[in-house]
């Protein structure tokens, strides 16, 4: 079975080791802690705790959570601003924290030290930059270069105030249209940063006037330092040199950031890497219980590992008892979670699984039947040999670049099946007859003869096809839900339920009547088959009350009888209409195959009336382009849909939860 | 068609919503009604809002009015959803209109001195659609707490170029210039729209700008002593009515009476017919004004973004009157004297 076993996992060793034990859990990486507290209630350890051992132990047996933790996220979060100020990337580093007793004080002494000239650092280049602003904003005054001017005379007048600043264009117009009742002078200077700069004289008696005035259009003040109050010809190079100055600090402080960079590098994702692990500590130690001299702590295990890891235990030298249980001892954890383990044919379909549900622990792992079936779906609706062989190198590109690689496993399995069948309907990016041709020239043999069967000279066959198919998929589906059913003793649902022995017999009976509808079977008297139906309908229809009957439950119904029979009657007669549905579904698998064709023909066509060498390539480079996405999503989703609806719906219920161990 | 894809969904759904809308009646009623506990009363067995009033609600005001803010949130919501694209844009501006409004419980509070223990009742908090910090505005004790704490937002400019202007005058600065802030954003976005909704919005939003430009400049004028050259500047363009240069003359008029007579012969006169006092009214008189206009709107310009605008003014102003409704109870209002206060216009 591809679900893997799991045993709960009781540890109790020494509390002065716990950061080496947290430790060596999150660096084996496969244990998913529980909250150790109810499992310590409901267990009654002490009776596998060694003799000699017992006493000492449970001595003020007061196990507790941990109270008072030492949080680092203060450090991480500094560790990482550090980082991402000298645009160091990070990187993993387990073998060496494996291999090291790195020591946290010592990462921690490095930040105290490093992170405030960091801040620092930033902190006066933000000021530079700040600067460089408002120096950009002061050569408005090179606007008045021409007039030769002292400007310690114009900002030191004895009755008039002087102000540079910037307004909006829109501003600027909605002031000039009032100038007629503003008591003062406006100068516009030119374009700076965007906005117009404007020079404004006013008396100084309606200093406060003005400043009401200029706040109200939102006038941007430009404050001119007193060491700028020098002729206007000198501001020109003034400005220039301190801009000079002001770009020469910032080279500099980034300098030294590049020196620290070299310098603090691995330092620095040593250091990470420590307070990372310390963080991952955290999430364990909020999980176990602790006494004065001991801790206790509990989680799940993978059975296979048990053995590396006790191998791991007594190599770290690490006082520690363990113990193994093959099921959670409280009742808080009523399954063990599920952790898939599949072979790397059809690993990558656990995502498509999963994404109706985690299969529960007891349960059968359906992802080995969903991916064989879901190839089959996939390269049956979507033959063709040169796109598979596209979908299949994007797969294979998209594994070795990790880009999303779960996916593009998934891609190129489903581009396999592709070019199998599209070699079975003879397709090449569309052309028909080149496979044949090929099979023809190395057997000798006239390709008429060979086993292909071309779509569209075979509808009804693949049609039909499918439906058989169809018909196949969903006895197993039914073997499935049945077996789940009655392995929880389910006889409600699991006999005399829709998918349990009662729907499946219904359904038996009911295809020999489509098929004699049909034509397909002859001679056979239907009587039989009708009372088969009716009974099976009259099962589903007392299912409940038939059930409780059997299994001594009472009361018989749960709801009140009229509900039930109104619900139930429903129920049975949608049992009806959706086998028949279910069945005729699976038509669309040959229908895409036909329309997959189809598409092709229409690109073909469209390629002739363009003609020229030219419009046929860029035909057909557009047409497989456009088939190749729109055609492969839709018959992804088609192919999720037909196994998730139609098939899952009937056997597989996904309720388990993932299993998530501690991980660095 | 396009619009009727477009539009079929949220305005079906808008139309849903406004079913629920008080009736003239239950307004009747409610006025009649002695107490404010008689009126939670009456909320909790005969209207919609009985989803919405608890059991144990008392006659605290306060605590009904921040559910009925809350609520009319959450209806904005419902709403937003079903917009993409620039109309989406366009509503997230006007959800902005609740940050401002929250903005300026926290400045009363600061400026007034008020106690900010129970501001979590008026305020609506959409944390999902807003850029202010609010933990950090619940902490401000003073001022320049809060201008530190709008940090990276665009109200900061704002508040901080009014702090030290006299105590006075300072809310009136604030406020004004927030909502300049806006109308403005709303304007620029309205004018992004389609054709159609361009044109229906932009209605609604030039005859919104008339309003606030005349209260502007009436207020800063009597009650605040605005200098008029600001008052000029801080009346925003794209009234529908009032331009430019009929603001600009209304900011230099001698007397404030005569800015009475400009409004009561602009195309707004009418509004003021039955009023007596213009100052008194002149709030109320520009949202009834509003609320009537929608009905006509939503006839010309079927199929737009109007009817959940319709939709979310009324029950905005419906929960405005609500709550003058009970105050009317506090203050022992009664009938036709409590009437006037309402925005809706009761026969």
């Amino acid at each position: 079975m591809a679900i893997e076993k799991m045993a709960m996992l009781h540890m109790v060793g020494e509390r002065a080791d716990l950061d080496d034990i947290t430790k060596e859990l999150i660096l084996f990486g496969k244990v998913h802690i529980v909250g150790a507290l109810s499992e310590l209630e409901a267990s009654h350890f002490e009776s596998y705790l060694p003799e000699a051992e017992r006493e000492h132990i449970l001595e003020n047996n007061g196990f507790k959570p941990i109270e008072q933790m030492v949080d680092f996220r203060s450090h991480y979060e500094k560790v990482e601003r550090i980082m991402h100020h000298l645009n160091i990337p990070h990187k993993n580093m387990v073998q060496k924290l494996a291999d090291e007793q790195g020591e946290i004080s010592e990462a921690i002494r490095l930040l105290d030290v490093l992170y405030p000239e960091m801040e620092d650092i930033q902190k006066t280049l933000k000021v530079l930059k700040e600067k460089k602003v408002q120096l950009e904003r002061l050569e408005a005054l090179e606007y008045i270069e021409s007039i030769d001017l002292d400007l310690s005379k114009l900002f030191q007048m004895n009755h008039f105030g002087m102000k540079l600043g910037l307004l909006t264009k829109e501003n600027r117009t909605k002031l000039a249209l009032n100038y007629e009742n503003i008591e003062g002078i406006f100068m516009h200077l030119g374009e700076i940063q965007g906005m117009e700069a404007m020079l404004v004289a006013y008396p100084l008696d309606l200093t406060l006037e003005m400043e009401r005035i200029l706040r109200s259009v939102y006038f941007e003040e430009i404050e001119v330092p007193s060491d700028y109050w020098i002729n206007t010809k000198e501001v020109s190079a003034r400005l220039n040199l301190s801009m000079d100055l002001t770009d020469k600090e910032i080279t500099d402080l980034e300098e030294k950031k590049t020196e620290y960079r070299k310098k603090y590098k691995e330092e620095l994702r040593y250091s990470f890497n420590l307070l990372k692990l310390e963080m991952t500590k955290l999430d364990i130690k909020k999980q176990v219980v602790v006494s004065k001299q001991f801790v206790f702590l509990a989680g799940w295990i993978p059975k296979r590992s048990i053995e590396e890891f006790n191998k791991k235990l007594q190599k770290s030298h690490l006082n520690v008892l363990t113990y193994f249980e093959d099921q959670a001892l409280s009742e808080s954890y009523e399954l063990p979670p599920t952790e898939l383990h599949n072979n790397w044919l059809f690993r990558p379909f656990e995502l498509l699984v999963k994404l109706y549900g985690v299969p529960s622990y007891g349960e059968i792992d359906p992802t080995p039947f969903f991916a064989v079936i879901y190839m089959i779906l996939f390269g049956a609706m979507f033959g063709d040999v040169g796109q598979g062989f596209v979908f299949f190198a994007v797969g294979v590109a998209m594994v070795m670049l990790k880009k999303q690689p779960d996916f593009g496993a998934l891609l190129s399995r489903l581009g396999i099946s592709s070019m199998i069948f599209g070699t079975v309907y003879d397709s090449f990016f569309g052309y028909e007859q080149v496979i044949s041709g090929l099979f023809s020239k190395w057997t000798g043999r006239d390709a008429e003869s060979l086993f292909f069967i071309r779509p569209l000279e075979n509808i009804n066959l693949l049609l039909a096809a499918s439906v058989a198919f169809g018909i196949f998929l969903l006895l197993i589906a039914f073997g499935y839900g049945i077996y789940n059913k009655l392995k929880t003793k389910d006889i409600k649902e699991g006999v005399f339920g829709r998918n349990g022995v009662a729907g499946l017999v219904f359904y038996l009976a009911f295809l020999v009547i489509l098929g004699t509808a049909g034509g397909l079977i002859k001679g056979v008297s239907l009587v039989p088959f009708f009372i088969v139906c009716l009974l099976g309908m009259i099962s589903i229809l007392f299912r409940e009350p038939v059930a409780n009957l059997i299994s001594g439950h009472r009361p018989l119904y749960h709801e009140s009888k009229v509900d039930y029979y109104m619900e139930s009657g429903f129920e049975a007669v949608e049992t009806l209409l959706t086998l028949f549905s279910n069945t005729m579904s699976f038509i669309r698998v040959g229908a895409f195959a036909l329309n997959h064709v189809g598409l092709f023909l229409a690109f073909h066509t469209l390629a002739a009336l363009i003609g020229g060498a030219v419009g046929e390539v860029s035909m057909f480079i557009f047409g497989n382009i456009m088939i190749l996405v729109l055609e492969g999503l839709i018959v992804f989703i088609q192919g999720l849909r037909l196994m998730f609806y139609e098939l899952f719906s009937k056997y597989y219920t996904g309720e388990g939860f993932d299993y998530k161990p501690v991980q660095f | 068609m396009g619009n009727i894809s477009k539009y079929a969904a949220i305005n079906t759904k808008a139309m849903a919503m406004e079913k629920k809308i008080l009736t003239d009646n239950d307004y009747l009623k409610m006025i009649e009604l002695p107490t404010v506990a008689n009126v939670v009363d009456y909320l909790k067995t005969e209207t919609y809002y009985q989803q919405l009033v608890s059991n144990d609600m008392g006659d605290d005001i306060g605590e009904l009015e921040g559910l009925l803010k809350k609520h009319l949130f959450s209806q904005y919501e419902k709403l937003f959803h079903y917009f993409t694209g620039d109309d989406k844009k366009f509503f997230k501006i006007l959800f902005m209109r609740y940050e401002i409004e929250n903005l300026k419980v926290f400045l009363r509070m600061i400026i007034r001195k008020e106690s900010l223990q129970r501001i979590s009742d008026h305020i609506i908090i959409p944390e999902s659609y807003s850029s202010i910090n609010y933990t950090l505005l619940n902490d401000a004790r003073t001022l320049d707490d809060i201008i530190s704490g709008l940090e990276g937002t665009e109200y900061q400019k704002i508040i901080q170029m009014f702090k030290d202007e006299e105590e006075d005058k300072l809310m009136f600065y604030m406020e004004m210039n927030l909502d300049r802030l806006y109308f403005k954003k709303l304007y620029s976005q309205a004018k992004r729209l389609d054709g159609e909704n361009s044109r229906a919005i932009g209605e609604v939003i030039g005859r919104n700008i008339d309003m606030l430009n005349i209260q502007w400049i009436y207020r800063g004028r009597r009650f605040y002593k605005i200098s008029q050259e600001e008052l000029v500047n801080y009346s925003l363009q794209g009234g529908k009515y009032f331009k430019y240069d009929q603001l600009k003359a209304m900011c230099y008029k001698e007397k404030l009476s005569e800015i009475e007579t400009i409004v009561r012969t602009s195309p707004y006169g009418s509004i003021f017919e039955d009023v007596p006092d213009f100052e008194i009214f002149l709030e109320r008189s520009m949202e009834r004004y509003i609320y009537k206009y929608f009905n006509q709107l939503r006839l010309s310009y079927p199929m737009t973004m109007v009817e959940p605008m319709v939709y979310m003014h009324r029950l905005e102003y419906e929960i405005r009157d609500l709550i003058t409704i009970l105050e009317m109870k506090r203050y022992n209002l009664k009938g036709e004297e409590g009437k006037k206060f309402l925005v809706r216009h009761l026969k």
